[in-house]
């Protein structure tokens, strides 16, 4: 009966006694080790889905917060913070499984790419990604993504270039090369000449990361797969050629795991917002038209439009005034005459595909004072997910503070 | 420990069991340490232990850890039973606690074993049904894993990635999903 050092020789239900000691996420990634592994994780554990929470990411200043939502009752929640390095401030680039990717921007000659889990702690850094003189490192556009067949974690950097063709993007592969790991260019002539629209935005999507061209009528698509194949193809109907990049007003994010593009049509008071769901990415490609969604206040549209069956929303409240002026030495700091709050409504009838619609009524407050500031929200799941090795990074997202209501 | 030590010896008094290793090496324990194992106290209720009872699944060097577990954990149980019975009193809550940090400190330094008797120690607890052992040996093993990639699980511990590629992409797609 002695055991085999070298071996996992233990009896059936000794090894489920050890997966159901596990995180949730870890036996859902141990379903990989074998057939055996696999097998006990479906019909001896608890199928319990990871349900993930909202992540609002808020850049006010040089201080940037991650606040997580507790899905429940969408009101309690704890706050991460970061502050960049030297200078500049730091940015989101995604998450996935629980890790986060953030971005200290620095200047064009420092700047930091790390990939973290605020639950163990664990760090990584990006070497930088490629710059040149066209194309500072701290501009165009990052994505960070996931391949669910490869199991490999990548992080896409499209430059912005001034003069030279546009055809290249630069990829990171987490965990492969280990710390001698380097960004590799992916060239595609289907991109040249296509450059980027950054107004639109960039949205990692079920292993392939979507942009628009500069022209912002075309989605180019990169899968994250092994062989890192580029497509393009022509956008929803909602969206027509624009002559600069600052007129397109559309930008692509996530739907329910496919590909959303949210095209927004400002009038006096109200914002209507229709979003187009990639249904099949064939030629010509399959757009449907999910909701309308039709508020007096603004909705947040990227990267992560539906969380379930809500979307989210800010507002700004008149009635309360803050402190507007106050005469500080030689300065004069303004305050915000407003409050932001943010607010989650939801969307009525399942996935709204048979017919669009509008958010119900009912809006739920679930933040009553939002850091000015850009506001971004993502999809976030607590895990144990570990980040594939790397070079260790001084960035750490602080734990600021816990369970805290905000009401 | 003096007090625990004549505790054992009255229960001692009372009765005792004789379990035998798989290698015929014989050990006395009380009841109250054998019973921690549901497997025994099942033999004991039906009555079938006397001449010893037979572990042939445990080989001697792991029944005596086994035992010496027990034993320490047999007298945690009596040592609760008594604080209970009591009225709480600071002192015996006071007792109660260094006790308990006692009991984690033992548990901590009888975990410090190399992988081969970890695992043993699981099959025993697991055959002999010892639930505070099969928890914490275990949670022992659980916690050396959960932050390993499914590659460094089949490194460690030798396991033939039989999955299809086909399987190995239906899983990868099952596990992101369960992230939406």
């Amino acid at each position: 009966m002695a055991a085999d050092s070298e071996g996992f020789n233990l009896p059936t239900d000794a090894l489920v006694e050890i997966l159901l000691r596990l995180p949730t996420s870890a036996r859902r990634r141990f379903r990989l080790v074998c057939k055996q592994w696999r097998d006990l994780v479906d019909e001896r554990t608890p199928e319990r889905q990871v349900r993930t929470k909202i992540l609002a990411f808020i850049r006010h200043g040089s201080r940037s917060h991650a606040i997580v939502f507790d899905d429940k009752d969408g009101r309690r929640m704890h706050e991460w913070c970061c502050e960049p390095a030297t200078h500049g401030f730091v940015d989101i680039i995604g998450t996935c499984n629980g890790l986060i990717c953030l971005h200290d921007t620095g200047d064009s000659d420092c700047s930091v790419i790390t990939v973290t889990n605020p639950v163990t702690g664990e760090a990584a850094a990006l070497p930088p990604a490629p710059a040149s003189w066209d194309s500072p490192r701290h501009q165009g556009l990052y994505a960070f993504g996931y391949h669910p067949t490869t199991g490999r974690y990548k992080v896409v950097h499209v430059p912005r270039r001034l003069v030279l063709k546009g055809d290249k993007v630069h990829v990171f592969t987490l965990g492969g090369g280990g710390p001698s790991a380097t960004w590799r260019e992916v060239v595609s002539p289907a991109m040249d000449g296509c450059y980027h629209n950054s107004f639109c935005g960039i949205v990692s999507v079920d292993g392939s990361v979507y942009w628009f061209t500069s022209r912002a009528d075309r989605v180019v698509a990169l899968d994250l797969g092994d062989d890192e194949r580029v497509t393009l193809f022509q956008g929803p109907p909602g969206v027509r050629p624009v002559e600069r990049v600052g007129e397109a007003s559309w930008k692509v994010t996530s739907v329910h795991a496919r590909l959303g593009v949210a095209v927004p049509r400002y009038e006096a008071e109200t914002t209507t917002v229709e979003v187009w769901v990639l249904d099949g990415g064939g030629e010509p490609p399959r757009w449907s038209r999910w909701y309308c969604l039709s508020d007096s206040a603004r909705i947040v549209m990227t990267p992560h439009l539906t969380h379930g069956e809500y979307v989210l929303s800010t507002a700004l409240d008149k009635k309360r005034t803050m402190t507007p002026r106050l005469i500080h030495g030689e300065y004069v700091l303004t305050a915000s005459l407003e409050k932001k709050r943010l607010y989650r409504r939801k969307v009525a009838g399942g996935d709204g595909r048979a017919a669009p619609m509008r958010p119900s009524e009912g809006a739920e407050l679930i933040m009553s004072e939002v850091p000015e500031g850009r506001l971004m929200t993502f999809a976030y799941a607590e895990t144990r997910e570990p980040v594939p090795t790397g070079r260790v990074s001084s960035l750490r997202l602080h734990y600021y503070c816990t369970d805290q209501h905000f009401l | 420990m003096a007090s625990a030590g004549s505790g054992d010896e009255k229960a001692a008094a009372a009765a005792m069991i004789t379990l035998i290793s798989s290698d015929n090496e014989k050990f006395e324990v009380t009841e109250a340490t054998a019973t921690l194992s549901q497997t025994i106290r099942h033999m004991i209720e039906d009555g079938c232990t006397d001449g010893g009872v037979p572990l042939p699944n445990v080989t001697s060097k792991i029944l005596a850890r086994v035992i010496e577990y027990c034993k320490k954990h047999a007298t945690a149980a009596a040592g609760e039973e008594g604080s209970s019975s009591s009225f709480s009193d600071a002192a015996f809550l006071e007792v109660d606690r260094a006790f308990l940090e006692e009991l984690e400190e033992f548990d901590d330094a009888f975990l410090e074993v190399d992988r081969a008797t970890l695992f043993d120690l699981i099959l025993a607890a697991n055959y002999l049904d010892i639930k505070g052992l099969l928890n914490l040996t275990c949670q022992k093993v659980a916690d050396s894993v959960k932050g390993k990639t499914p590659e460094q699980i089949r490194e460690m511990y030798n396991i033939v990635n039989d999955l299809t590629p086909e399987e190995e992409a239906e899983i990868r797609r099952e596990t992101q999903w369960a992230f939406e």
